[in-house]
């Protein structure tokens, strides 16, 4: 097997910076393939030149449009394909003869069809292999460059830059992660729709993440992997420094039917991808939910040294539920230390438990500033490594108002405080290096941005219940020991 | 080692894939993993003697490279006592073989001692299309055919990646002993994964491996039948 790297240097390039785009297909039919492409190319288009070709057209959005690539003047890096397949072929010879060196094929009807369209794909890639042409897709929805400010998805408006890269065997799937993370407030390196990866694979683009200096964070929805032994040693070599996060669908005999004819792969055996995902550090989540999750704890928060948790409950019965979601998980629920339990007795009635789950027995709107003081003892305890919190640490607008019948100035003190305690959170996360995770004030939290941003800077995950959180930290604690294990500590 | 290389060597220049079962056990012997120790015998005088040299009870099987599931034809006879017992069973056995496979060819039998009852352990090999050379631990019987119950690691391991995979079947606990049967050790299982994966990652022409059972006792372990496939060559 090759080591080599598949795809070179330039080649990268020209797909992520082109200096020039053509959009063959380009039309002016409002939410067509070839009006959202010319848009969101335009939409970015900064210092780069973006031509429409369509030989029905004189202009498409206001440019001179081409009747074919090879009548554009100036040289042409890049093109998005949208036509219909049976053109593709001899669009992409013409490609050929204007020189152009990347190309990203949206058009669908290919492999994922069936034997005749297998056999179109394969023409696709013997005219691209002989011609120089190295190409995403076909059955792609477009990939994504933040640093140039490039999208052939047709993004509208700046594209915020990040850390996080995603790569997806389907284009839904794709805009369905970016889209949910950047609701966290997640921002991206690269995306990219592989499409049916008939040129560049998800290997080769793992390859070149590895060194990308802009990504931190490798996220991937996966239905089936051509060189899954590459791949192996790729996230093998990856993980110990960067994070690879997984969703591998079509582990079921139904689901791999439908990846099959989704992508035209095999889905391949699911327990061997879960061994090979383990062996090589790939953390491998349940669905694009889990992986926003963890993408996001990876990126907001410390890794926790083993898995001992401390819950922080408003009462008993939160306490218990989460209780058992962590216990399902493998998570210890760890006895407290006896300091721990002293420094508790100050805040609390004497009717709690004294045990973990810390149960507050029930407090007053009025007593729960003593919420901070109680989460500082537990970060304390030397037998918890993250904490569980199911206790309002901050408090949403409508309630301060109401129940707590503050005016707007006595509102905006409460905030000023809060956001006191919050800072001193974020700084014992960081220094004590333990998690704290909140679930109580998911639905809150999404509605009053306050909140949202309170929480954001004391560095606490927000996860929608105690058993998604549960699901988060179990992944955190076993990436935790993969790399404790692999780099010999 | 070389010995192993040399009896894959030689099965290969006969044009043949599968290994018989003395051969592989030959092959598991060469690289140090333990063998309930089977002898080849060309008549029923032969396997009379064989005993008298191995003791009883004995466990006679069908020697031929033309049948590989040797219970279903009838080729497979356990704890026999005595020369009585290995009398019959031979006649047994030749009849059975005869009337379901009249065209193998007939080696013998092998003559092996029966062993003292383990935690029945299943260690495997097979080529993934997508990952190649994947190795597979389970608990023998049940816990394999119906449960399933298995684990995988791609081939090379490390010594870290045989302690998890023995843990993480689910049947785990009854490797800790169970209803008065003792404990597995568990360092001599990760020494016979660690060895299998060594061997089939200098071996690229092994296609399938299967010990099984693997009996495994509180101070060792001992594979008691054992078979491996080899690439089919191209003409």
């Amino acid at each position: 097997m090759n080591n080599e790297a598949r795809v070179t240097q330039d080649s990268w390039r020209y797909l992520f910076s082109p200096a020039s785009v053509a959009v063959i297909g380009a039309s002016n039919t409002a939410g067509s393939w070839g009006n959202n492409a010319m848009k969101g190319l335009l939409n970015t288009a900064g210092n780069r030149l973006v031509y429409p070709v369509n030989p029905n057209s004189a202009e498409v959005l206001g440019r001179k449009a081409y009747r074919s690539v090879v009548d554009i003047p100036d040289p042409v890096d890049l093109v998005v394909i949208v036509v219909a397949e049976k053109l593709v072929p001899d669009v992409l010879r013409e490609c050929v003869s204007k020189g152009v060196k990347a190309a990203v094929i949206i058009t669908a009807g290919f492999g994922e069809t069936g034997e005749p369209g297998r056999k179109l794909e394969a023409e696709l890639a013997e005219i691209a292999r002989q011609g120089g042409i190295r190409f995403i897709g076909p059955n792609s929805m477009g990939h994504a460059d933040t640093r140039t400010q490039l999208s052939t998805f047709g993004q509208s408006g700046e594209m915020p830059r990040g850390p996080v890269a995603v790569l997806a065997q389907s284009g839904n799937m794709c805009l369905k992660i970016v889209r949910n993370l950047a609701e966290s407030g997640v921002a991206f390196s690269k995306y990219i729709s592989t499409g049916n990866e008939a040129d560049v694979r998800m290997e080769d683009y793992l390859e070149y993440l590895a060194k990308d200096d802009d990504t931190k964070i490798i996220a991937a929805y996966i239905e089936g992997l051509r060189d899954g032994r590459r791949f192996f040693r790729l996230a093998k070599e990856i993980t110990v420094r960067k994070p690879i996060v997984v969703v591998k669908t079509g582990g079921t005999q139904e689901s791999a039917k439908a990846v099959m004819s989704h992508t035209g792969a095999l889905a391949g055996a699911d327990t061997v991808y879960t061994a090979a995902f383990k062996q090589s550090g790939v953390i491998r989540v349940e669905d694009d939910d889990e992986l926003c999750d963890v993408v996001y704890a990876l990126l907001n928060s410390p890794l926790p040294r083993s898995n001992r948790v401390g819950i922080l409950s408003i009462g008993g019965g939160p306490g218990a539920m989460t209780a058992e979601a962590c216990e399902k998980e493998g998570l210890a629920i760890a006895t407290l230390e006896p300091s721990t339990i002293s420094k508790l007795d100050k805040y609390l009635p004497s009717r709690w438990p004294r045990r973990n789950p810390v149960d507050m027995a029930g407090p007053s709107a009025a007593e729960f500033s003593i919420i901070a003081d109680l989460l500082w003892a537990l970060i304390e305890d030397k037998n918890l490594d993250f904490i569980f919190l199911l206790a309002p640490i901050v408090m949403d607008r409508a309630l301060l108002a109401s129940r707590m019948g503050l005016s707007p100035e006595a509102i905006k003190a409460y905030r000023a405080k809060e956001e006191k305690n919050m800072m001193l959170i974020g700084e014992k996360v960081g220094k004590y290096e333990k998690p704290v995770v909140t679930m109580w004030q998911w639905r809150s939290s999404n509605s009053d941005p306050d909140m949202a941003s309170l929480l954001h800077k004391a560095k606490v995950l927000v996860c929608a219940n105690g058993r998604r959180a549960a699901r988060v930290l179990r992944y955190l604690v076993w990436y935790r020991q993969y790399l404790d294990a692999t780099t010999g500590k | 080692m070389n010995n192993a290389s040399q009896i894959i060597d030689n099965v290969k220049k006969q044009g043949r894939a599968v290994l018989t079962e003395i051969e592989a056990k030959q092959v598991f012997r060469g690289i140090g993993i333990n063998t309930i120790e089977t002898r080849l015998a060309l008549s029923l005088k032969d396997a009379i003697a064989t005993c008298d040299e191995i003791g009883f009870p004995v466990v006679l099987k069908i020697a031929s490279p033309d049948i590989t599931h040797k219970s279903d034809a009838g080729g497979v006879k356990v704890g026999l006592k005595n020369k009585t017992e290995v009398r019959k069973a031979y006649g047994e056995i030749m009849a059975s073989v005869k009337q379901k496979y009249p065209e193998a060819k007939i080696e013998g039998v092998s003559v092996q001692s029966m062993a003292r009852p383990g935690i029945e352990i299943i260690i495997g090999m097979f080529k993934d299309a997508q990952f190649g050379p994947v190795i597979m631990f389970g608990l023998g019987g049940i816990f394999v055919e119906v449960l399933k119950d298995v684990s995988f690691r791609l081939i090379p391991i490390v010594q870290r990646d045989a302690g998890e995979m023995i843990k993480e079947i689910k049947g785990y606990s009854l490797l800790q002993g169970y209803r008065g049967q003792e404990p597995a050790n568990i360092p001599s299982l990760v020494d016979i994964l660690l060895k299998v994966s060594d061997f089939v990652e200098r071996t690229p022409e092994i296609k399938e491996i299967d010990l099984n059972p693997v009996f495994a006792y509180k101070d060792s372990a001992v594979a008691v039948d054992a078979r491996i496939v080899l690439e089919k060559k191209d003409s």
